[in-house]
């Protein structure tokens, strides 16, 4: 019953002007990056940061939340509309989606992408609602110790699930702690990498590293490749937008699966959305009646990425709050949002700040009912937008780019480091370099670092600390798991293959 | 250039700059008289560098590597094209002010991404730049109240 009342407090206070306001910019931005080829919700959330840091908390914060599950439901739109996912967690909806459009039925699968949005952002959100607070509560027992340890495996889970190259991953991961290095020690002061260059002594700021390495370095890496021209269309209607019936009655049970499947794939930290719609995907194949139709055109494979993904996209919140761990790329922007707003994301958050809390649950059942009504009415708008030149669309992306990297700290230096970023992205991305780890690695690197020198302070500098609670002895041999399970294992199998062979 | 060559290239990078950080944090010193010391966390990241970096090497020239994968001039001269005026446009920035030059950077980026000079495009094009740049001014520095310098013409 606290609950229900809690909710209800915050669906009160999520409907004031200003928290509307910030919810709907947020998921037309959303909305429009998702649709995007070359932008992501990392990206749109990134945009958005200059402009939310003197806004009240909760309007910020709902404003960047609007622009990930935004892009969730926008994501949709290129990937069946021209095959070409508008981000990672769309990459799924691509495989069924565009044969779905290629037969004259993309309306078909577009109502179907922004129903399943529906359904599995709602079953998310409700059990994040019943979810959280016991959750959080457990999560009272992480000291500094514990959080040592999730962080510690959180970079191990993204780098191991993240991509299929966990080598790269590793030294991506190196990369970007030593990003997040540049500047003063946060303890003793001592000036690290700086280059006797003082921009640099207060370090890079993450949003610059986002914003060149994912905005500018898939701009140059689609330019490279000549995507300079229009894509090809393809029909719909308005009144096909609407799922039919018999898709629903025969989605029903994938929906609630995939939902499902989302919501505790994107709670686990390093997973996110990706990985929730590559699940559920499989799990809808595996239980179908007709599994021969998935890969040419079936509903059920639009309805189980779209469903999942959104779901993971609320889920994925709920570490970040309650841990200030962030899953995926957006949301470890949007820790940085929170950190730049003066909250601490963390176990104290549900306790110290009920009201900012549930206001902003309560912002996510607006901005998720909100969704289905902008997404159908602005799906002609969307389209448009896709079928704009590149030689068009990217100059613009570009002067955005520029301008919000800019306001971060009004220097120029700024925008030559994204440059830099950009650059690097563009090389990472021809090289199959995962993104996730190096930018996980700039915002959790310093956190990490926090973590174990308080650890160590407390201790004298006995690293027995790390053994002395049990949540954090467990935690680390997780991650002990995790790193021989896809470091050192493939290496062993590697071996032992290439001695049978000789043999 | 090969995808394969600029894979060991890099990865032979990496591997220095990686010896780099663990001389650097060595350098800041491991240990202080409250536990680590500046230089631990540089120790670990040039660790995983180093380590990981040499990996990717050993394996990238064992590969046979995929003959065609490639990167041809053309791409390069396309991103160096996007970086230069990139790049021109920050000299300009403050001399002339944010929204002057700016329509010169879309109208560049946009030939850069796809050349094509008929003049029709050519005038859609420049009342694009020019469009996008009024509505820059009055979002970031009207509406967001953006601190942009100005030029000769007072904005």
């Amino acid at each position: 019953m606290e609950t229900i009342d809690l909710l209800m407090q915050g669906l009160l206070s999520a409907l004031a002007f200003d928290n509307l306001i910030a919810v709907l910019i947020g998921v037309l931005l959303g909305l429009a990056v998702g649709a995007l080829p070359a932008l992501g919700p990392a990206a749109g959330v990134a945009i958005l940061l200059p402009a939310i840091v003197n806004l009240d908390p909760t309007v910020a914060i709902a404003g960047l939340a609007g622009v990930y599950y935004g892009a969730m439901y926008g994501g949709a739109v290129t990937s069946i509309l021209i095959g070409v996912p508008g981000d990672s967690s769309s990459m799924m909806t691509v495989v069924d989606g565009y044969p779905l459009a290629k037969k004259g039925q993309a309306g078909r699968a577009l109502g179907m992408a922004v129903y399943a949005s529906f359904v599995g952002g709602l079953i998310s959100l409700v059990l994040m609602t019943f979810l959280s607070v016991p959750v959080a509560r457990t999560a009272l027992a992480f000291g500094p110790v514990e959080m040592t340890a999730i962080i510690v495996l959180a970079l191990c889970l993204v780098t191991v699930l993240g991509d299929d190259d966990v080598f790269k991953g590793f030294l991506g991961l190196g990369f970007g702690l030593w990003v997040g290095m540049i500047g003063l020690d946060p303890v003793g002061g001592t000036p690290r990498f700086t280059f006797n260059n003082f921009h640099l002594l207060e370090g890079i700021d993450f949003t610059i590293v986002v914003v060149g390495m994912y905005g500018l370095g898939q701009i140059f890496a689609a330019v490279s490749e000549g995507q300079g021209g229009r894509s090809e269309t393809a029909a719909y209607t308005f009144k096909s937008l609407f799922p039919r019936f018999s898709d629903f009655l025969k989605c029903k049970w994938t929906l609630v699966t995939s939902s499902l499947i989302g919501f505790v794939v994107g709670i686990l930290p390093g997973a996110g959305a990706t990985a929730a719609t590559i699940f559920s995907y499989a799990v809808a194949k595996r239980t179908s009646k007709t599994p021969e139709e998935f890969g040419s055109g079936a509903i059920e494979g639009v309805a189980a990425p779209e469903a999942s993904n959104n779901a993971a996209s609320y889920s994925a919140m709920i570490p970040l709050f309650t841990l200030g761990i962030p899953g995926s790329g957006t949301t470890a922007v949007m820790l940085g949002g929170l950190l730049m707003l003066g909250l601490e994301p963390g176990p104290r958050l549900f306790s110290q700040q009920p009201e900012f809390v549930w206001s902003l649950i309560g912002t996510f059942y607006i901005g998720n009912i909100s969704l289905v009504f902008l997404t159908l009415a602005l799906i002609p708008v969307l389209a448009a937008l896709v079928f704009l030149r590149n030689a068009i669309l990217f100059p613009i992306v570009i002067g955005i780019v520029f301008f919000g990297v800019y306001s971060v700290g009004y220097s120029v230096m700024d925008v030559m480091i994204a440059a830099l970023f950009g650059l690097a992205g563009y090389v990472f991305t021809k090289l199959r370099y995962p993104m996730l780890p190096i930018l996980l690695g700039v915002i959790l690197g310093p956190l990490l670092e926090r973590a174990i020198r308080r650890s160590l302070i407390i201790s004298q500098g006995d690293l027995g600390i790390f053994a002395s609670s049990t949540i954090s002895v467990v935690i680390f041999a997780a991650a002990i798991v995790l790193f021989v399970y896809g470091v050192i294992w493939p290496l062993v199998k590697s071996a032992m293959s290439k001695r049978a062979q000789e043999a | 250039m090969s995808i394969k060559l600029l894979d060991i290239v890099l990865a032979a990078l990496f591997l220095v700059f990686g010896l780099y950080v663990i001389g650097s944090a060595f350098a800041f010193g491991i240990t202080s008289d409250t536990g680590p010391g500046s230089g631990t966390f540089p120790l670990i990241a040039g660790l995983l560098m180093a380590i990981f970096a040499g990996g990717t090497l050993y394996r990238a020239l064992r590969s046979g590597g995929n003959p065609d994968a490639a990167i041809g001039l053309a791409e390069v001269v396309k991103v160096a094209g996007l970086l230069a005026l990139l790049g021109l446009y920050i000299a300009a920035f403050e001399p002339l002010g944010a929204f002057l030059p700016l329509p010169f950077l879309i109208i560049g980026s946009s030939l850069v991404i796809h050349w094509r000079t008929d003049p029709m495009w050519l005038v859609q094009l420049l009342a694009l730049a020019v469009g996008f740049a009024v509505v820059c001014y009055f979002v970031f520095a009207v509406f967001l109240r953006v601190l942009l310098p100005t030029g000769p013409l007072g904005f």
